[in-house]
Order: C-alpha cells, then structure tokens, then sequence
C-alpha cells in the first residue's frame, strides 16, 4: 500500500504524522481481539473433529494444545524469537501470522 | 476430454500410488455410520502459505476461499483439515447438499407442432422426451 504511493526511498507524508511506516511494538485491542477470536475458530474445528469419532495421531496432538481461555496472555499477542530481545516478538511480525500456525506454549525455559 | 476422464480416476500407479489412494476422494461422499459428513468452507486464501499447506488444501477439493465442500468422515482427511485449520471452518451435517434445482418455468410444454410435415411422412419423427432439468 505505502511502496507505490510513496516509493522505497521517500519519506513518509507530514500529514500522516510521520507514520507510514511504523510498525508498533505491541497489537492494538481490536487486533488483540481479532487474535482471540481467530484462536477461537481453530479451537471449533478441533472440537468438531473430536465429535466426529475419528483416530488420528495430529488430532490427539491438538487436543492436548490449551484453548484459548486456558492460554498464557503472552503467548496469544507474543511468539518465541531466538534473535529478538528477551527472545520475544509480538505476533504481528510473523509473515501471515492470521493464517498461520502459531506455536500456543513457550519453548521450556524461555 | 480425454484428460478430464483421467483426473477422475484414481492413480494407484508409482510410489506415490498408496498415498492418493487413501486420499481418494469420490463424487458423492459416503456417510459415516451414524450418516454424518463434514461440511468444511475455506474462510482464508491460500496465498502465502507454504506449499504443502496449499497442496493440502488443493487435495481437499478447495479452489478459492470462501469454497464450501463436503466430504466423506475419515481419518485421512481428519489429518489434513488438521493441516488447514487456520484457515478452514468445518461443520457436522446430515446430508451433502444436492445439487441447485432450476426455478420452475411459468409454463409446462405438452408437444411441439409444424404444420410444415405432414404426418405420415419421412420427416414426421416420434416427439422426443424433453430434457428434464431437474433430475431427482
């Protein structure tokens, strides 16, 4: 969106207060609750395969992962990043985090 | 044609023969025993993922977000929805829906008539049946 209207090597417009290529450190509330309901919709479909009586070894898998009430508040909106600072990063930094897997626990010890 | 009439059949040739043949996937999917299918809509596009996910997604009949498609209850296809979650919805239904019948017409043909042939003659063929378009 911003490439074509400003190009790589121009700065940002005044007008939108500098920010045009801003990435905040942290999500917004509206993002934050987007995050909660899309971990909601993947927990649906877990449950919807339980409910089917089917035997698969990934199913087993994802059942044992925490729902979204039961999970860790840093680890909906935060991933583990070997290189970033403190070892995390927010969410939104991971390319197509919205569709994507991402991991619902913390590796051990970080 | 010719290679519509192949992609219809299963390939049980080569190495990769056993794995498509699990995955095959018939016109009209079979109920589970209790007469249940899956009901899955791709609420997310493809665009972006690695592509085994898009592989994934391809396999199970999906050819654009927003694609609804019903499938038979296996454990096959329970591993890769489980590969697609993000990006699917799935429902339990009772039935995969038939096919959408054509509206009904303001009118109902009972022959067809040319007073140019003369009956008896060679051009005076039996009327044929009208195609239904509402095949039960």
């Amino acid at each position: 969106m911003f490439g074509s209207v400003l190009g790589a090597f121009t700065p940002s417009f005044a007008a939108l207060g500098g920010k045009a290529w801003r990435i905040p450190w942290r999500l917004s509330k509206t993002r934050k609750a987007n995050v909660r309901k899309r971990l909601r919709e993947v927990d649906d479909v877990i449950d919807v395969l339980s409910a089917s009586g089917i035997e698969c070894k990934q199913l087993v898998l994802a059942q044992a992962l925490p729902k979204e009430h039961e999970m860790d508040t840093r680890d909906k909106y935060t991933t583990f990043s070997r290189t970033a600072k403190n070892h995390r990063k927010g969410v939104h930094k991971v390319p197509h985090f919205t569709k994507r897997p991402i991991p619902r626990t913390t590796p051990t010890g970080f | 044609m010719f290679r519509c009439l192949l992609q219809r059949t299963p390939r049980f040739s080569g190495i990769w023969g056993q794995r498509q043949a699990s995955t095959f996937i018939p016109q009209t999917p079979a109920a589970n025993q209790d007469g249940k299918f899956w009901k899955i809509t791709q609420t997310r596009s493809t665009i972006g993922l690695h592509p085994r996910t898009r592989e994934n997604a391809r396999v199970l009949g999906f050819k654009r977000r927003g694609h609804v498609v019903y499938r038979p209850i296996t454990n096959e296809l329970a591993g890769i929805i489980l590969k697609l979650k993000e990006i699917i919805k799935v429902e339990l239904v009772d039935q995969a829906v038939p096919i959408k019948k054509r509206a009904a017409d303001g009118f109902e043909v009972i022959g067809r008539m040319n007073p140019l042939i003369a009956p008896g003659s060679k051009a005076a063929k039996p009327l044929l049946a009208l195609r239904n378009r509402n095949p039960e």
